[in-house]
């Protein structure tokens, strides 16, 4: 632990009482009588609460702490997490979010295999929930263990197996019910303490957005303790991280739709009463998400703004140190120790304990439902009575809260950068597609949606972990948003080819039928 | 079944309604933003430089805007579709 730094009585108040709450809620949750109680709260949740609770799940530890800290690293060229990360819900309001609630089953796979009634692409479509979720919680886990490892003063392993342990409970105890009760008192937890981080430099300080950029725009300096020099003008300017358009545009799309494919985000919409309300849903999501977009790469910048002036703006010697070596993940909890003293890092060190918690247990419920729902139930026993089911779906939820452990030992030697750009690269070519294709082309074929879902799969993982091997034209920051356009092609030419061979054999029976569920009117 | 196909169509065509310009939009501001880095440096809207006036504030409430809007008519469609579907 570095000196001078003291884990916060109001972090330790607050994450006492969160955990509290967590533990009442999901014990008056824990009676799930069917599967759709399980896993998608009886399919009645408010716009309100699933928004705040859909947030809370998309706002991860990441997002808590690394787009500010992204910002504070990287200047104007890091805001471009934030951004791409709010326009991707645009994608899912305009073609995802009303037709999936209207067809109204439990999970993305459930989808790709009723839709073209083929067990071969429910199964590839758990392996890409699940390769999606597991390489998105490494990175939670990590965070967890190095963070709040830190901030709680823990042992990176003590804190993994903590959390862990208190997810898989609660998650497994009060299912989709008590999980969203739960996050969505952590996403204001969460949302308040990024407010106060943004609220008091701009209101008390008077510290301006403009201010703060015209002041760095000017500065030519050397940092404190690396003694690198800043150069303000490069900082603030377009190309200072992202060098090139290729780049740019890869990160962006990658960004774009690959939220629109994250499975625990998607089985969210699945919980909405109906398909206006999932719309409904998706706008209150921007609200939430686009305030918390504005403020935190403002906060990155008024952290970047004080680390600059150190001494003559009196930051304590050890928060520069932290600064220093860690900006990226550290830039919030200075900002709140620096601006509120241990109060307001109390409220910060439990933001991003919320943060984590509540993305963690989103993870857990969409891997549950894979495991549970498509392969146990689906695959191996579709005769399996409701009860069982919802066994089979606790059970699940253990099983996957608990690999969260091993899971976040082996994040610490692993590259996290590539793991979080593998899960947004298959989300965004594999899952986006299929389902955009599979709501609005009816002559979609099984063969299609198998060579989608390969394509996206198999092409994330050459784009990535082949990268080195690749021409320079053909490597991406995030090669998402380039091998979806493949996954496109394969979904068109497999489809055609199919159709051209069988003719209308090579469309499932039911397509009309699927066609009038997803966009005919809704019979409650 | 051909009206089916005539309802999905027309949404459709409503949701590229706004997704292409939308996408296009963002797409064109970035471009204008990094291929015209250095022109737009030294542009101000309110004292803030333009590029940070786009893409860190002005996107947010723009967007909340025109989908608020398109989320109110996009309900209207089903609601008219639900009353057509009733009366038949």
């Amino acid at each position: 632990m570095e000196t001078g730094y003291q884990v916060p009585t109001t972090a330790l108040v607050l994450i006492g009482l969160m955990l509290l709450f967590t533990a009442i809620t999901s014990w008056l949750f824990r009676s799930q009588k069917t599967s759709a109680d399980y896993y998608l709260a009886g399919r009645k949740v408010n716009s309100f609460i699933n928004a705040s609770a859909i947030s809370s799940d998309y706002l991860s530890a990441a997002s808590f702490l690394g787009v500010a800290g992204i910002a504070f690293l990287k200047g104007f060229d890091g805001i471009i997490f934030a951004f791409g990360f709010f326009v991707g819900y645009i994608a899912l309001l305009l073609f995802l979010a009303s037709p999936l609630r209207k067809f109204g089953k439990y999970t993305v796979p459930d989808f790709v295999s009723e839709r073209f009634h083929s067990k071969l692409a429910r199964v590839i479509s758990v392996i890409g929930v699940l390769f999606i979720s597991f390489f998105y919680m490494a990175p939670q886990m990590l965070g967890a263990g190095k963070v709040m490892g830190l901030l709680l003063n823990m042992e990176y392993k003590t804190a993994i197996v903590v959390i862990a342990l208190v997810i898989t409970g609660y998650v497994s105890i009060g299912g989709m019910k008590g999980t969203t009760i739960n996050q969505l008192v952590q996403f204001w937890i969460l949302f308040g303490a990024m407010f106060l981080l943004a609220f008091i430099p701009f209101v008390i300080k008077g510290y301006t957005y403009t201010d703060v950029i015209n002041f760095l725009h000017s500065l030519q300096a050397q940092e404190p303790v690396t003694g690198k020099t800043f150069v303000g003008a490069n900082y603030t300017a377009p190309g200072y991280w992202l060098t090139n358009l290729k780049d740019t545009f890869s990160l962006l799309l990658a960004l774009m739709f690959g939220t629109a494919g994250l499975p625990h985000i998607l089985v969210r919409f699945y919980t909405a009463p109906d398909g206006k309300a999932a719309r409904k849903t998706v706008i209150y999501v921007l609200l939430l998400i686009g305030t918390f977009y504005i403020l935190s790469p403002y906060v990155g910048h008024v952290v970047r703004y004080v680390f600059m002036q150190a001494d003559s703006l009196g930051l304590p010697k050890h928060l520069t140190v932290w600064l220093a070596k860690n900006g990226k993940n550290l830039a919030v909890p200075v900002a709140g120790s620096y601006f509120g003293g241990q109060i307001l890092l109390g409220i910060v060190v439990a933001g991003a304990f919320a943060a984590i918690l509540s993305t963690v247990a989103g993870l857990i419920i969409a891997c549950a439902g894979a495991i549970g729902h498509d392969l146990v139930v689906n695959i191996l026993n579709p005769n399996l009575p409701e009860q069982s089911r919802v066994k089979i779906a606790r059970i699940s939820s253990i099983v996957v809260g608990l690999l969260g452990i091993p899971l976040g030992f082996a994040a610490e030697n692993l590259q996290i950068a590539v793991l979080v750009g593998l899960a947004f690269a298959i989300a965004a070519s594999t899952f986006f597609p299929v389902l955009v294709m599979g709501i609005w082309w009816p002559k979609m074929t099984k063969s299609g949606a198998i060579a989608g879902l390969l394509t996206g799969i198999c092409g994330s993982f050459i784009m990535i972990l082949g990268k080195s091997y690749l021409p320079q034209m053909l490597q991406f920051k995030n090669p998402g948003g380039f091998v979806m356009i493949f996954t496109f092609l394969a979904i068109i030419l497999f489809s055609k080819l199919e159709y051209a061979q069988k003719g209308e054999d090579a469309l499932p029976a039911d397509t009309q039928k699927i066609m009038a569920i997803l966009h005919g009117p809704e019979h409650n | 079944m051909d009206e089916m196909d005539k309802i999905r169509k027309r949404q459709l065509a409503f949701a590229l309604k706004f997704g292409i310009p939308y996408v296009g939009g963002v797409i064109l501001m970035y471009l204008v933003v990094y291929l015209g880095k250095d022109w737009i440096v030294n542009q101000k809207i309110f004292s803030l430089p333009l590029h940070y006036f786009l893409v860190a504030v002005l996107i947010y409430p723009l967007t909340w805007i025109v989908f608020g809007y398109y989320v109110k008519k996009a309900n209207q469609m089903d609601d008219e579709l639900k009353q057509e579907q009733g009366g038949k």
